[in-house]
This record gives structure tokens, sequence and C-alpha cells, in this order.
């Protein structure tokens, strides 16, 4: 056995049997579950037993409390009771509060609504779009407007909805599919920040530690930084992998889930029952799109690719410091080529297939990122992503000699913070 | 025959030369001492000895065969500090280290128990490192050296920060392992232990060896100082001799310093015998301390003065 594998293995089977890494693996799945779950469930149960009631106080002469109920009988109910008696009710919590239209509200276009506060924002819009659906009819017809005309107002409404919603489900999969790329991207942003700091910390212990003299008095430096950086990246490709079965096996629960509830074993029809109950959320989880292998394919080859290249230079920067605060000062120049990319998301989800965007993917400290992302959100021409692929196993080789040399120089230099000059020289003289 | 030679060894960092033209050779089943003031270089000829370094310029022969990187497996390092994962358990470092040097985990497992044992230190492998003392971490770090039974031990100030009880421990383990063969090179500025443990040493101060041979023959070459008397009598005549200077004088005690060696001694004690009844003579040689300071004085100043 090899120097380099020991240390490999070491490293992986070390981290893997941590509490740390169970927990980790097994709560972040389960913080996506209640994620997309909850909002789900919870609106669910709040449409159908309608926990929020407003008693309407109506002081004009217009009988708008009447048609208010009539937009939102859960919510609205009409109430003769004294103001004081509803003030009770309300601090008593059997009523979420009351509203009161005054007799010239109409006019003055204001009504007053009597909470505890709270609510949250879902009662307070409800509330606003009744009142003002309300209103401007009222409005409407005090002025003359005839009953064909506000027919001609809410017919055109409805075309519009219906032309909104035919044309979403024509861009549906373009937009779902970006805002997954939008995800993976986060995450393996995520995931280069968490492994590559475990892989400095590790090079730093060791350095302060003077395990790493042990170790030199074992293998080739070199080994020594591969087997670290090989050994943490295989857990973190083992913890994706992980997540990836886990959050198969999820979609697939919540998928049952949501049929269950809708008591229909056909998708459509559950997507229909979804549909007419308002449940956005049950709506937009039924309507995503499915992934495919490839997409996963890309998601690991460039959380590979790029952890390799930024842990390397980690692990060099690492042996080059001698405290955390080192660190901080020297990983700077490195971490800023990972936040950069970040800042041009929100471009690359709107051009996917401009220039820039794919100028920016194959700048290769870029592309585990934005090559990622473009992958999800449009076609990459093969040769683009060919071309990414060999820039960036390039790059790869380039950062793991550089970081290599920092390395082997670094791990037994102690005392000053190297400058930038200094650590160009040790590349140099290796 | 030597198991490790050392010629014309060179270590540069910028214009400083932590190690300049170093040569020597150590012979097989021999303890080896390298002596030298705090920044001397022994450090970086240790690192460079056990492959941790390489140098810049010279030769190193480890069983007549040039350094490798594969006889790094026939060495056995203990650096000056402690070099343990403080996280993990005694056991699970000993067989990792084991394992690096070419153990299964199996036989580094079994040796580590036997090993454990042998130290007075039965019991701990499955504490923390971070529990331990100083001076238990220190035995667990000699055990992960001496795990894979290396041909050659090199120990970096082994004994410093250690209680004289442990220091014992060690004494007798590295006796232990020389009788079995074992070629023990180490580094230390305590003299006692030297004088004590070494067959052969070299001195370097500021890169350079300023001395180096079998300590004995050291000593003899720098001979005879000091000659003290017991007497009854009168030792005033002392004060008459030639190239003598008087360190003490007192009733029946008398410490001289002398500048002709042995035989100026014998003249001395002739004397001495007309004037009183001579009740003990020794002739003392110096001790390694006091070479040592000599040395680095004369060649520190030497240095000044070039």
């Amino acid at each position: 056995m090899t120097a380099a594998w020991i240390i490999t293995r070491h490293e992986f089977l070390s981290r893997v049997r941590t509490k740390g890494f169970i927990i980790s693996t097994l709560l972040a799945p389960l913080g996506l579950l209640v994620l997309l779950a909850l909002p789900v469930i919870l609106t669910e149960f709040a449409s159908v037993h309608g926990v929020h009631r407003i008693a309407v106080v109506d002081q004009s002469p217009h009988n708008i409390a009447a048609k208010l109920v009539a937009w939102d009988t859960t919510l609205f109910f009409m109430s003769a009771q004294p103001q004081s008696q509803l003030r009770d009710l309300v601090l008593a919590d059997s009523l979420t509060g009351y509203l009161v239209i005054p007799h010239d509200g109409l006019e003055r276009d204001s009504v007053v609504l009597f909470t505890r506060g709270g609510g949250g924002l879902g009662l307070h819009e409800s509330v606003q779009e009744a009142v003002r659906e309300v209103f401007r009819r009222e409005r409407l017809l005090a002025r003359g407007a005839d009953t064909s005309l506000l027919n001609i107002i809410e017919q055109k409404t409805k075309i519009a909805r219906v032309k909104i919603t035919h044309d979403r489900t024509e861009r549906d999969q373009t937009a779902a599919l970006t805002l997954f790329g939008y995800g993976m991207s986060v995450l393996v942003y995520v995931l280069l920040f968490i492994y590559g700091g475990i892989v400095m910390r590790s090079v730093l212990e060791e350095k302060t530690n003077r395990i790493v003299e042990i170790l030199a008095s074992s293998a080739r430096p070199f080994d020594i930084m591969l087997g670290k950086v090989v050994g943490v990246g295989a857990v973190g490709l083992f913890q994706v992998l992980l997540w990836i079965v886990l959050g198969v096996i999820v979609s697939i629960g919540i998928g049952s889930l949501l049929l269950s509830f809708s008591g229909t074993t056909n998708p459509a029809e559950a997507l229909a029952y979804y549909r007419a109950h308002e449940n956005d959320a049950a709506t937009f989880i039924l309507q995503m799109p499915s992934l495919s292998v490839g997409h996963f394919v890309a998601f690991v080859f460039f959380f590979i690719t790029g952890y390799v290249f930024y842990s390397a230079l980690f692990a060099g920067i690492a042996a080059a410091a001698d405290t955390e605060q080192d660190i901080q000062t020297l990983q700077a120049p490195v971490s800023i080529f990972i936040v950069l990319p970040m800042l041009t998301v929100p471009m690359i989800m709107a051009a996917p297939d401009a220039t820039v965007a794919v100028a920016l993917s194959l700048i290769p400290m870029f592309t585990p990122v934005l090559m990622l992302i473009r992958l999800f959100a449009t076609e990459v021409p093969l040769w683009q992503v060919v071309l990414s692929i060999i820039l960036m196993l390039g790059s790869i080789f380039g950062a793991v000699w550089i970081a290599g040399r920092i390395y082997r120089i670094g791990i037994l230099r102690y005392g000053q913070r190297p400058s930038l000059r200094q650590l160009l020289r040790w590349v140099a003289e290796g | 025959m030597a198991l490790l030679e050392l010629e014309r060894v060179s270590k540069r960092y910028g214009d400083f030369y932590a190690n300049r033209e170093i040569s020597f050779s150590v012979d097989a089943g021999r303890l080896f001492g390298i002596l030298g003031p705090n920044g001397a270089g022994k450090t970086t000829l240790l690192r460079i000895i056990t492959r941790i370094l390489l140098p810049d310029e010279g030769i190193i022969l480890l069983d007549g065969k040039p350094l490798s990187q594969d006889h790094q497996r026939s060495i056995g390092y203990v650096p000056e500090e402690r070099g343990l994962y403080k996280n993990l358990t005694v056991l699970d470092n000993l067989r990792y280290f084991g394992q690096l040097k070419g153990l299964s985990s199996a036989d580094a497992t079994r040796r580590a128990y036997w090993w454990l044992e042998r130290m007075d230190a039965k019991g701990w492998e499955k504490k923390k490192v971070r529990e331990l003392s100083k001076g238990m971490s220190q035995k667990v770090q000699f055990i992960a050296s001496a795990l894979h039974e290396p041909p050659l031990l090199v120990l970096d100030e082994p004994f410093s920060g250690l209680d004289p009880l442990n220091v014992e421990v060690f004494l007798a383990v590295i006796r232990e392992l020389q009788s079995k063969g074992t070629t023990v090179l180490l580094s230390t500025h305590v003299m006692e232990q030297v004088e004590q443990l070494c067959d052969d040493i070299v001195l370097i101060n500021r890169g350079h060896i300023v001395v180096s041979g079998n300590l004995r023959q050291i000593k003899a070459q720098y001979g005879v100082r000091t000659l003290e008397l017991e007497f009854t009598g009168d030792g005033r005549f002392l004060e008459q001799l030639e190239g003598v200077t008087i360190k003490e004088l007192r009733n029946g005690f008398a410490s001289i310093e002398l500048d002709g060696g042995i035989e100026h001694a014998q003249q001395i004690i002739a004397i001495a015998l007309q004037h009183t009844t001579l009740r003990r003579a020794e002739c003392i040689e110096p001790s390694l301390r006091e070479i040592f300071i000599e040395t680095v004085r004369r060649t520190q100043s030497e240095v000044m003065t070039s």
C-alpha cells in the first residue's frame, strides 16, 4: 500500500465515522423535506379548516358587509354585536379580528381592521384583496357603471389569467430547471467552502500540532497533501451521493404523500385537486420537472473538479500559515473566486446563452458554479462543455502543482507569515 | 560497520547555512549523540537524516546506499515537539503511524498493545490523546516511532520536559533497543545524559561540526585538567609551584588546575608526598559540559573575530 493511499483512507474513515458527519448527512435532507413539505401541509390545513374568522361591522349605507361575506365566506361573517363585545372576543382569542366599515368608508376609501396584531402576511393580504375588489366594484356601480361593464372587466381578468397559466406551462420546465440549477450551484458553492475549509483547518492543525513532521518522516509531502485532499473529498462525495439517494427517496415520498392527500392515484387529478384548493406549494411540487441522470452527473462532476481545484489551493495556504488569522488573510485572494461567480448568477439565469455567460462559464475558476447552472438553464453546445472540462482539468493540474510546492516548504516553516512574493518564490524554487 | 554516513552535507535557507559541510558516520548498534546549543542546526540535520528535508549539497548513505524515500521505513523519528492527533485515541494514532511505516493494521495494533504494556501505559489505548499528560503523550510518541522496529531510531531532544522517573523509563528502553542491535541517534543539550548514554558524539555550533568522535577519546584529548588532593599537613607548598592555578585550597583539601596534563599531575603528586601525608589524589577529566561550553565559546569568538 502506498503512503498516499493510507493517508486517503485514514482521512476518509476517521471523518465518516464521526457523529458530525452522520448528523449533517441526515439533517440536511430532513431540512429540505421540512422546507418543501411544511408549507404544503400547512396551507392545506389552513384553507380546509379556516382558522381565521373576521367579523364585519358595517356602518355604511351600502351593505358592503354582505358582499364581503359573499366574497369569502370562510373568512368573513356579518356581525351586529357592539364593538366592545367583539373586542372582548378578540382578546379571548375566539375571534381573529373585526373589520369596521365607517359610514363614509366607501367615499373616503378606508376601513379599519382590529386584531391582536400578527396573524401573518397571508391574513393581511386576504383581507386587503377582498376589501379592494369589493370596494372597486361598489365604486364603479356608484358612478353608474352597469353590470355589463363590470362583466367585461372581470372577463378580461379571467382571460388574462388563462393566458398566463397557459403560457407558464410552456415555459414551466425551463424556469423550474433554472431554479434547480441555481439550487445546485448554491450547494456546490457551499460545499466548496465547507470541504475546502475542512482541508484548510486540518492542514493547519497538523502543522501547529507538529503532526506533519511525523507524516513527513513517513511519506512525501506531495503524497500527504494529495491524500488529505482526496480523503476529505471522498467524504464530501460520499455525503453528496447519500443526499442524492435520500433526495430521490424523499421526493418519491412527498409525491405519494401529496397523492394520498388529494385522494387519487392519478397525478393529473391530484394536480387539479390542489389547483382547485389554491395550494400553490403542492401545485408547484407536482409540476416540478424530474431531473435526469445527466443533471446529477454534471453536479457531481463539477463539485469534484471545483473541490479539487480550490481545496488544493486551500491546503497550500494553510501550510503557509501559522494561525487561523494568517489563514483568513491568505485565503481571501482564493475565496474571492468562489464568491465572484455567485454574483453573476442572476445574470446567467436571465440569459444563459449570452456571450458574457458563455465566456464566464469557461473561466476555470468559475466553471464549477456557472457551467453547472447553464447546463440546467439551457442547452449548452457540446464544444463548450468539452472545452470547459479540458480547461478545468488543466487548471486542476496547475493548482495542485502550485499548492504542492507551497505545501512542501510551508509545513516546516514557522514564524512570520510569508508574503505573496515569498509564496511565489517558493513555487518557483520548489 | 557504518550504518549511516554523511559527507559534506549542507542545507541553506537563502544566505543562511543551517548546516554546512557536515560529515560523520554512525556505526551500527551505537548510541550516537548530536550536541549543540539552541539554534545550532541539530533539528535541521535530523530532518535531513529522516528525509523530511532534502539537503542542498552532500551525500547521505544508509546501509551503504544513497538515502531514498524507501529508507523512511527503516527509520523511526521522534520530533522535538509532540505530533499526535489530539482528537483520536492512542490506538488510532499508533495504528495510523504504524501503517504509514508499512505495517498492516493487525500488526500495528498487536505491537501497539505490546509497547503500551512495556512502557507502563497499559489501558491507555482507548484514551484520546488530549486527555494525556505531557509525559504520557511523549511515551505514545516514542512508541509511534519504534512500532515498526526500525534499524535506525532518531530522537530529537527525547528527554525534554520529562520527570526523572520517566527519564529512567526512556533510558532503559533505549538501552534495551540498542542491545538488540538498534542504532540510536539522538540530539540533546543535556550533557549528563549524553555522558551516561552515548558512545560517539558530534558537537555542532552555527551549522558546523566543532568536535566529533568517540566520547572517551574526546575527553582524553581534552586531557586532565583538574587534580584533587586530600591530605594531612600544610598545603601552602602548592602556591610555590609553576603552571598551576589553585581553584580551592582549605584545610586538608585542594583543587588545582594544571597546564601540563597527566605527567604534570604525577609530578605534583610526587611533590605533595614530600610535603604532606597524602590520603587521596584524583585526576579529573573535563566534563562534557565543560568541553561543550568551552568549545562553543571558542567557536563563537572565532566567528566574531573573523
